[in-house]
């Protein structure tokens, strides 16, 4: 440090509406505009009211039908170390827990609100956010059919290119990148009439995330691929996953900066085991039309059907992209993996998260924010799968912005205390 | 040091630039001219050029920026483009006051690219903080009158449904 003192609010307003513009997330520009009177004054164009919300494209299933994109971005909401005063009224939540801020305006189609009942803790009226750090964990995009609350069948995943919010951002210069009908890879512009498949060789891609501001696209046997926007060619990346037999479904999850591909391995599940012979009938005929269910539930969703999760690799790319190697721990960190967002957090910031280990759901709905609670957790340490309980999920809503909120604190339902399976 | 002569090439073209504490600077004209308004100012002078003043720069600021442009001079081929992200990282980790300082330099001299990863930087340092940790970082003084200030409360308050 020199000593000449700087006045950061004295910026000239064209850089300051530069810096502002910078902001991908709601919340941040929210916070940049609650800093002084010049930074407000910069940012005036807020909420920004270019993007027509939510964007329409074309449903990958049926040309000429419209599907519109949701869009929701999911943070880690933190307490500010002077917050732990218990007389202070917003000491709910205690420790950091996940939040869903939706960036699309919620539309006509009514919300089913799920509310606490019987719980130990006080929830607070009001959760005023200038009291927490907000930090960014990703965004979790889903295609819906209008006047629909809930995920297109037969799309498993979808990111918007570029997958920033900004005042210049015109809906002509978005794109979507669709991963449908259980592994083909479609595209479109806004105001496309219909989908485009990116990859017509390749039809069991699993995932697509943006890595490094470009997409970046994961298939069945753990080859890797940017997708170049302009010319949607792919490139692969130098090497792919080497090992011996592999599991059958890749996650893509980004951690501090690095690119990791999780490989879920399954209880092969082609010929179901013989009933053991002191079951009655009744379970039977009940079984077979529960696993039925599942099937029928898993095809709708665009899934192929696999068997129990038993098991999980994790590989992380090394220089250059040059290699793969094996982690054999997290340390601190917790991975989430769900359907439209996979994440990582520091376990430690969290009450009942434990580092080391892989958080999933293994139902249908394998969504973060859905309404099955029941969940899964892998540990690394020991290749051991417990049950996990996750807490419910809280709504507020802010009438300024016009956007709902969605919390999961464990502090505030009953706490969730893993279970041996 | 009062000047400092730039480039090891003896055939490539220097030109001479004064900071607003009047320290002058030999800088090769293809680094100086990743500035638009120096290159504008080097087009409007010709050849006949002696020094280029630039009152809204001061030497320590200057220099940090020269070294930016020196390491731009060039267009970067596809091999170097990593090593010379990574070497953009570290030249905007810099202090706070100094990168106030050069932000607005690179602002004045109208270098585009710099512009943007300095923004960048400090669009970074902002995100995920609250308001009041922002003000910390920045050394921000919180200048809203109390209804201003009430209004604010109202718009980061989430009510529960």
């Amino acid at each position: 440090m020199d000593g000449r003192i700087v006045n950061w609010s004295q910026l000239p307003p064209e850089l300051l509406s530069t810096i502002g513009n910078r902001l991908d997330a709601t919340i941040d520009v929210v916070r940049f505009r609650s800093v002084c009177n010049s930074w407000r004054s910069s940012n005036t164009s807020f909420p920004y009211t270019d993007l027509p919300s939510p964007l329409k494209f074309p449903c990958p299933f049926a040309p000429g039908q419209d599907a519109f994109l949701s869009e929701n971005t999911i943070y880690c909401l933190e307490p500010l170390h002077d917050n732990t005063n218990p007389s202070s009224s917003t000491s709910i939540p205690a420790k950091a827990c996940l939040v869903r801020v939706e960036e699309t305006k919620p539309g006509k189609y009514p919300i089913w609100v799920r509310r606490v009942d019987g719980s130990s803790s006080p929830i607070p009226k009001v959760l005023s956010l200038l009291d927490f750090r907000m930090v960014k964990l990703g965004k979790s995009m889903g295609l819906n059919y209008l006047n629909i609350n809930s995920c297109m069948i037969g799309v498993s995943k979808v990111i918007r290119y570029p997958d920033h919010i900004s005042p210049s951002l015109y809906p002509q210069d978005c794109s979507i990148f669709v991963i449908y009908n259980g592994g083909k890879l479609g595209f479109a512009k806004y105001g496309d009439q219909q989908l485009t498949l990116v990859d017509d060789q390749v039809t069991d891609y699993n995932d697509i995330i943006v890595y490094r501001g470009q997409p970046c696209v994961v298939d069945k046997s753990g080859t890797v691929s940017w997708v170049d926007y302009s010319s949607l060619k792919l490139t692969q990346f130098p090497t792919t996953l080497t090992f011996g037999s592999g599991g059958s479904r890749k996650h893509l999850v980004e951690s501090g900066g690095e690119l990791y591909i999780v490989d879920r391995y399954f209880h092969s599940e082609e010929r179901p085991a013989p009933y053991r012979v002191d079951e009655f009938p009744r379970a039977i005929h009940r079984r077979s039309i529960r696993r039925r269910f599942v099937r029928i539930n898993a095809l709708i969703r665009g899934r192929t059907i696999r068997g129990k999760t038993v098991g999980f690799k994790v590989y992380k790319a090394g220089q250059d992209w040059g290699n793969w190697v094996e982690v054999t721990s997290l340390g601190d960190e917790a991975f989430f993996l769900n359907d439209d967002l996979c994440f990582s957090v520091r376990a430690s910031e969290f009450d009942g998260c434990k580092g080391n280990c892989i958080y999933f759901k293994a139902g249908i709905d394998g969504s973060l924010f859905s309404n099955a609670r029941d969940g899964l957790v892998f540990n690394l340490e020991d290749g051991s799968i417990h049950k996990y309980r996750w807490p419910m999920h809280l709504c507020f809503n802010n009438h300024h912005l016009n956007r709902r909120l969605w919390i999961l604190d464990c502090s505030i339902d009953n706490p969730p205390k893993p279970t041996v399976d | 040091m009062a000047s400092s002569t730039s480039g090891s090439s003896s055939s490539s073209k220097v030109v001479k630039i004064r900071s607003s504490d009047n320290e002058n600077f030999e800088v090769e004209e293809a680094a100086a001219a990743r500035s638009e308004t120096i290159k504008k100012l080097l087009e409007d002078v010709g050849d006949d050029a002696d020094v280029i003043p630039l009152p809204n720069v001061d030497a320590k600021t200057l220099v940090k920026v020269m070294e930016w442009c020196k390491k731009h001079m060039d267009d970067v081929d596809e091999l170097n483009k990593e090593e010379m992200k990574t070497w953009d990282a570290e030249f905007v980790d810099m202090d706070q006051s100094c990168l106030y300082n050069v932000l607005l330099a690179a602002n004045f001299l109208n270098i585009k690219e710099l512009l943007d990863q300095l923004t960048q930087k400090v669009a970074d340092m902002i995100k995920g903080k609250s308001p009041e940790e922002i003000r910390a970082t920045f050394n921000i003084k919180n200048d809203f009158t109390p209804e201003e200030e009430a209004e604010i409360r109202k718009q980061n308050a989430w009510a529960f449904e």
